[in-house]
């Protein structure tokens, strides 16, 4: 029993983790085709700007709070000088948000130096049997259903939403009925900005803070959004980083993280073979098929 | 006669490979339904695409409606009620019916889903369809409601029969002819079928190598061999 539970609570730390370092690359590609490689180095900064916080005395929540918002003013900000000029240039658009990931990361390196003080894991631990379990982890658990619950309605019930699906779909025709892409695009860039802010403030405790943080959660949120595909964004998300940490969790509680990780790597390898297009592809053409038989 | 709610001169525009438009020159007098008429590749798309603003004008000057257009991108330009059908339709395949209608509401007023589906039935019907599953008429009559639900002034309209079964094509022809008539609808609209061009158009210009070369009458547009003449290759 406590196995089954401890393995649970593994399986769902290990989708959080997935899903909170993929939710900002993801919106931001979903929508508006754009890889932003600075996304790892938006992590970064979020939780930078919560640390600081914290060590000046905020409570984390609000400290958590305040980062979200920073870098997602962040983004805008950058989005309005650099970025939108890339629109349309996909390959340009890789250039300069690589670009600007080398100047955030070493720019922290030279403004903050090698290391910030830590900032302590909130909440106590839960014990069953001979198991103990992070309340934070739960309470992350629980941050990841709340994250995506609030997109499925921003994008499915607002008029937002709609303007940035429709954009998504078809910029020309979107433009043509009086939509602002331009802003559709500068909100969600700063919303997928603020997004990688929150989730970098989010696991700050969970993992040491450095200039050069942002890697960790690159690659996985890189393999979170491939495997996931782009023909639903947040399906895609959900989908992958389940079937993905179904894999991982077992293999890293009976032969360690390091295999863990190799497990997570050859899953996503093998699933991009045989979904090329994402585990989002199978909804979509189970819909497909249904609307023509 | 009033003052034209569309008029444009010397519009140039075009692609990399050089202009397309070279100098078109036509008017639109309010509750005008106007046609275009001119054979594949005469710049007839081209034509509605730089007036919507998905095209940049390289020359000329296009008023609408009290406005002056050129420079505007396009969607400013639909805000002041320009309704775009664009050939091909590109409705949204994956939203709903019912929201791509909702996207049309920055075009003009009030979305008016009454007018719409008392127009298109069959849009009622289907509101909760991906709009990606219907067939091409029914797609040609969501393009049209999208660009009419607010309330545009005027209509672009481009090949709306291109792919579309006669029965609707028809069903096309009277909505235009009804809210022409009930609620001053002006359309410019690039059509290649006959039948639909003689049953709803006032007047035509004739376009040809991206130049207006004639403007017909109703006797004009109803006499079939001058059409053919006019489309040949
Ligand atoms: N997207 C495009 N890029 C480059 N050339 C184009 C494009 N669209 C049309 N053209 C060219 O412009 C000319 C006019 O095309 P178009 O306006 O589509 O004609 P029509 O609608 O009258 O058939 C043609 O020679 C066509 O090849
Ligand atoms: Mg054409």
């Amino acid at each position: 029993m406590a196995e089954i539970v401890s393995l649970l609570y593994q399986f769902g730390t290990n989708a959080a983790f997935l899903l909170l370092a993929a939710l900002g690359l993801i919106v931001i590609l979903g929508m508006m085709n754009i890889i932003n490689l600075a996304h790892g180095e938006f992590m970064m900064l979020g939780a930078y700007a919560a640390s600081a916080a914290v060590h000046r005395g905020l409570p984390f929540p609000l400290a958590v709070l305040l980062s979200a918002v920073a870098v997602g003013v962040f983004g805008i900000v950058l989005e309005r000088l650099v970025v939108r000029h890339f629109y349309g240039r996909e390959l340009g658009a890789l250039v300069v948000t690589w670009g600007i990931s080398l100047i955030l990361s070493q720019g922290t390196l030279i403004a903050f130096g090698p290391f910030m003080a830590p900032i302590a894991i909130p909440g106590g631990a839960l014990t069953v049997g001979v198991y103990s379990f992070s309340t934070y982890w739960l309470f992350l658990m629980a941050i990841c259903v709340v994250l995506l619950a609030g997109l499925g309605w921003l994008y499915k019930a607002t008029e937002f939403g709609l303007q940035a699906r429709a954009t998504m779909q078809n910029a020309a025709m979107a433009r043509a009925l009086g939509i602002r892409v331009e802003r559709v695009y500068m909100i969600t860039f700063g919303l997928g900005s603020a997004l990688a802010g929150l989730s970098g403030a989010l696991l700050a405790p969970t993992t040491s803070i450095a200039p050069f943080m942002g890697q960790q959660f690159v690659a996985p949120a890189f393999i979170t959004v491939v495997v996931g595909g782009g023909a639903s964004v947040i399906g895609g998300a959900i989908g992958s980083s389940s079937l993905l940490s179904l894999v991982e969790t077992p293999v890293s509680f009976l032969m360690g993280s390091f295999w863990g990780s190799i497990a997570l790597l050859v899953t996503a390898l093998v699933l991009i073979r045989i979904l090329p297009n994402g585990v989002s592809s199978l909804r979509l053409r189970r819909r497909t098929r249904g609307a023509r038989g | 006669m009033s003052d034209p709610i569309l008029s444009v001169s010397g519009l140039r525009s075009g692609y990399d490979a050089g202009d397309v438009l070279r100098e078109v020159s036509l008017s639109l007098a309010p509750t005008e339904i106007v046609g275009v008429i001119g054979r594949n590749g005469a710049g007839k798309s081209t034509l509605m695409r730089t007036l919507i603003g998905l095209l940049k004008s390289r020359g000329g000057r296009i008023h609408f409606d009290g406005a002056e257009l050129t420079g505007l991108p396009a969607e400013e330009r639909a805000r002041k009620g320009l309704g775009y059908v664009p050939q091909g339709r590109f409705i949204f395949p994956d939203l709903t019916v019912h929201e791509n209608l909702r996207t049309g509401r920055f075009i003009g007023r009030a979305l008016d889903f009454e007018l719409i589906y008392a127009t298109f039935p069959v849009l009622k019907e289907r509101r909760r369809q991906i709009a990606g599953t219907l067939s091409g008429g029914q797609q040609e009559m969501l393009a049209i409601a999208r660009a009419l639900i607010a309330g545009p002034k005027l209509l672009l309209l481009d090949e709306p029969s291109e792919g579309v079964q006669p029965s609707i094509v028809q069903e096309i022809g009277e909505a235009l002819l009804t809210l022409n008539r009930e609620r001053g609808l002006s359309v410019l609209i690039v059509e290649q079928n006959l039948d639909l061009m003689q049953h709803v158009a006032q007047r035509a210009y004739a376009l040809d190598k991206g130049g207006i070369t004639a403007e017909l009458g109703r006797e004009q547009i109803a006499d079939e061999a001058l059409l053919t003449e006019y489309l040949s290759v």
